[in-house]
């Protein structure tokens, strides 16, 4: 074979790879998205079903239409709560003001905390600026595994267990791949929007609220939607630290585990999922080309 | 004879051409040479930061404000948590009294008889191994290869992303209800059509021998989204004309993949295969949103060992001091491995700037 053709084979084959490869993957990710498709879909349509004609036919379409399902897991997806003079239930709405409370609160500081904080560092040359950025640096670095303990006992102390106001507090620190994002993004803004604005009088706050923030609006909407979603969805805090205040997610929890004969089934526990995801999937719908493809993190140089 | 003085110009007259040549080029490669450090010791010189004392008193005032509130939050909650962690760890509680009381090392040495004798921590032990490896050896790199088609724009790249998101957005407990129940009805269900049988064979959930496997893959199924999301993210910053180099080049995909793409998110990579070395102590494979507190035996991992010790229904403060005790044997672990994991990964990996 000569010179020639063994590169014409080369090229040939080069160009093969660049068809082949993308083939191969985009069967397998179209396998792997069907795979996540088909449960959701199968959960939507599980869940207006009646018991027995799901457990006769788990794929196929309801005989009737049983939208009553979400109304009933509506009004019996509970948490049983613990209170000075007995117990009680909290139910569905109040769940529901208890998520918006916490996740709201929770976003907002945790949100400013971070987006304050690498703000400072990124922009002001000074040595505790410095000093707080190779903490985080560190704190990611260094992991400090199982002080779960320690905090309970330390919230205990201090009154804030089982306190909505303390907890959003104890939420949001400023240690964690939000805060790198956040001071890559002021790094990348140039600061002689600032001269200009000092020299017309523009006191620092002014500075951070009018220019800087509005300059990372894009970084502030996904990382607050972000940790939004994440505290929406998080049942675990909730039930760690706020017994008497349960959120949807937390229902959710427990109500897989009921033994309510009315909603101890596949179609009412489905119904309730699907009740608790639309929420956060309306947002999605919204959001979703901002959320996506927004985000980047770099290397851990301290 | 009288000796004629000669002027300094007549001196450089008398000098020969190509001696005078020598001579301007050697002053002219001596000032390049000054030129050159002057310009290196400019990009060396590093602008030193500043104490706060000179700043101007508004100045002053605003980052006082704005690092306040984070500044004692991390004080209380991070450094505060962990040294009380360090306290507890040689405590235990007096049920009678209510109070806590110095025990020496007894936490420390309870945990190494648990490791050595029970046989529910030697299972935890085995399934966080496997959960790591599987993770950093078969999830890890899929999650990048895949993050590379998407990246490139391979039809259809634009629905994947989003349906690869939505177990990211979707509550963890949502998607657990869903998952458990599609195994544990719909797929006997399906495997009894497929394979013409009478009964419905048992569950994958159900079945001793494949409930930790499930999980498995559970975690790796529903986890590639956010992953996805950050590589991709660090991709798309590659600047294209590093791209177009390559392909004038004639590399394959599968070359710019391992000779472009690669190299250039390896920062991102390390940072997240450093922070991925926790995980070994903390994973719980979800175990705790499948089963709640009663998880069976054999798919405990350390993470949920320790997390069922501090918030299952039967704990309570007696078991705070082993459980902190617990951290801090973890966090002896972890912090030097990671530590090491950093450095190997950053001495031995390509050093890539863009």
């Amino acid at each position: 074979m000569s010179e020639e053709e063994k590169n014409q084979k080369k090229v040939y084959n080069k160009g093969m790879m660049r068809q082949v490869f993308p083939i191969i993957f985009f069967i397998i990710l179209l396998i792997y998205s069907l795979s996540l498709l088909i449960p959701i879909l199968w959960m939507l349509l599980s869940s207006v079903k009646g018991r027995l004609d799901f457990y006769n036919n788990p794929f196929g379409l309801p005989k009737v239409w049983k939208f009553s399902n979400y109304s009933t897991a509506f009004n019996k997806l509970y948490v049983r709560i613990q209170t000075p003079t007995g117990s009680r239930n909290v139910y569905m709405w109040e769940m529901l003001f208890n998520t918006i409370i916490y996740t709201l609160g929770g976003t907002i500081v945790t949100t400013m905390s971070h987006c304050f904080v690498a703000y400072a560092c990124a922009k002001y040359n000074f040595k505790f600026g410095r000093f707080l950025y190779g903490f985080v640096i560190v704190a990611m670095i260094m992991p400090i595994v199982g002080s779960l303990a320690s905090e309970l006992q330390l919230i205990r102390a201090i009154g804030w267990y089982d306190n909505m106001f303390g907890i959003i507090i104890m939420k949001a620190g400023f240690l964690g791949t939000n805060f790198l994002i956040f001071y890559a993004t002021f790094k990348g803004i140039s600061w002689e929007y600032a001269e200009a604005a000092l020299i017309d009088g523009a006191s620092h706050w002014k500075i951070l609220f009018n220019i800087m923030i509005p300059l990372a609006k894009t970084t502030v909407f996904v990382t607050g939607l972000l940790c939004f979603i994440n505290m929406w969805n998080d049942y675990q805090s909730p039930m760690i630290y706020l017994p008497s205040y349960p959120t949807v997610a937390y229902g959710l929890f427990q109500y897989q585990f009921s033994l309510d004969p009315e909603i101890n089934s596949v179609p009412m526990q489905l119904a309730g999922c699907t009740l608790a995801m639309v929420p956060i999937f309306v947002l999605f719908v919204l959001f979703q080309d901002k959320l996506v493809g927004n985000i980047a993190i770099g290397g851990l140089k301290g | 004879m009288k000796k004629e003085k000669k002027g300094f110009m007549q001196i450089l007259k008398s000098i020969p051409e190509n001696v005078s040549l020598a001579i301007r080029s050697f002053f002219s490669m001596i000032k390049d040479l000054f030129y050159d450090l002057s310009v290196w010791l400019h990009s060396k010189k590093k602008k030193k930061a500043r104490s706060m004392g000179h700043f101007k008193k508004s100045e002053r005032i605003f980052l006082f404000t704005l690092l306040l509130y984070p500044v004692i939050h991390v004080t209380i909650f991070y450094v505060g948590v962990n040294l009380n962690s360090i306290f507890l760890a040689f405590e235990k509680y007096d049920i009678n009294l209510g109070k806590y009381y110095f025990d020496g090392i007894s936490n420390f040495v309870k945990f190494f008889q648990a490791v050595k004798y029970e046989s529910v921590m030697k299972t935890a032990i085995k399934n966080s191994c496997i959960t790591y490896l599987f993770m950093q050896g078969i999830f890890f790199p899929l999650c990048v290869v895949f993050s590379f088609f998407i990246y490139k724009r391979l039809p259809g790249s634009g629905f994947f992303k989003i349906v690869l998101f939505l177990p990211q957005i979707i509550s963890s407990i949502v998607v657990t209800l869903m998952f458990k129940y599609f195994v544990e009805v719909g797929v006997p269900y399906l495997v009894k059509i497929l394979t013409h049988s009478e009964e419905l064979p048992m569950s994958l959930l159900s079945n001793v021998e494949t409930r930790y496997w499930t999980l498995l893959f559970y975690g790796m199924w529903a986890g590639f989204g956010g992953s996805i999301i950050l590589y991709t993210g660090a991709m798309s910053r590659i600047p294209d004309s590093i791209i177009e180099y390559g392909r004038l080049d004639g590399l394959s995909i599968w070359q710019e993949f391992w000779h472009i793409t690669l190299p250039l998110i390896y920062p991102t990579l390390v940072t997240m295969m450093v922070v991925s070395v926790s995980g070994f102590f903390t994973s719980q494979v979800s175990a705790y949103n499948f089963y709640g507190g009663n998880a069976p035996p054999n798919i405990n991992t350390l993470g949920y060992y320790f997390f069922v010790r501090v918030v299952g229904s039967a704990s309570s403060n007696a078991d705070y001091p082993y459980a902190s005790a617990m951290g801090l044997i973890f966090t002896a672990i972890a912090a030097p491995v990671t530590l090491t994991v950093k450095w190997l990964l950053e001495k031995y990996g390509p050093n890539t700037e863009f």
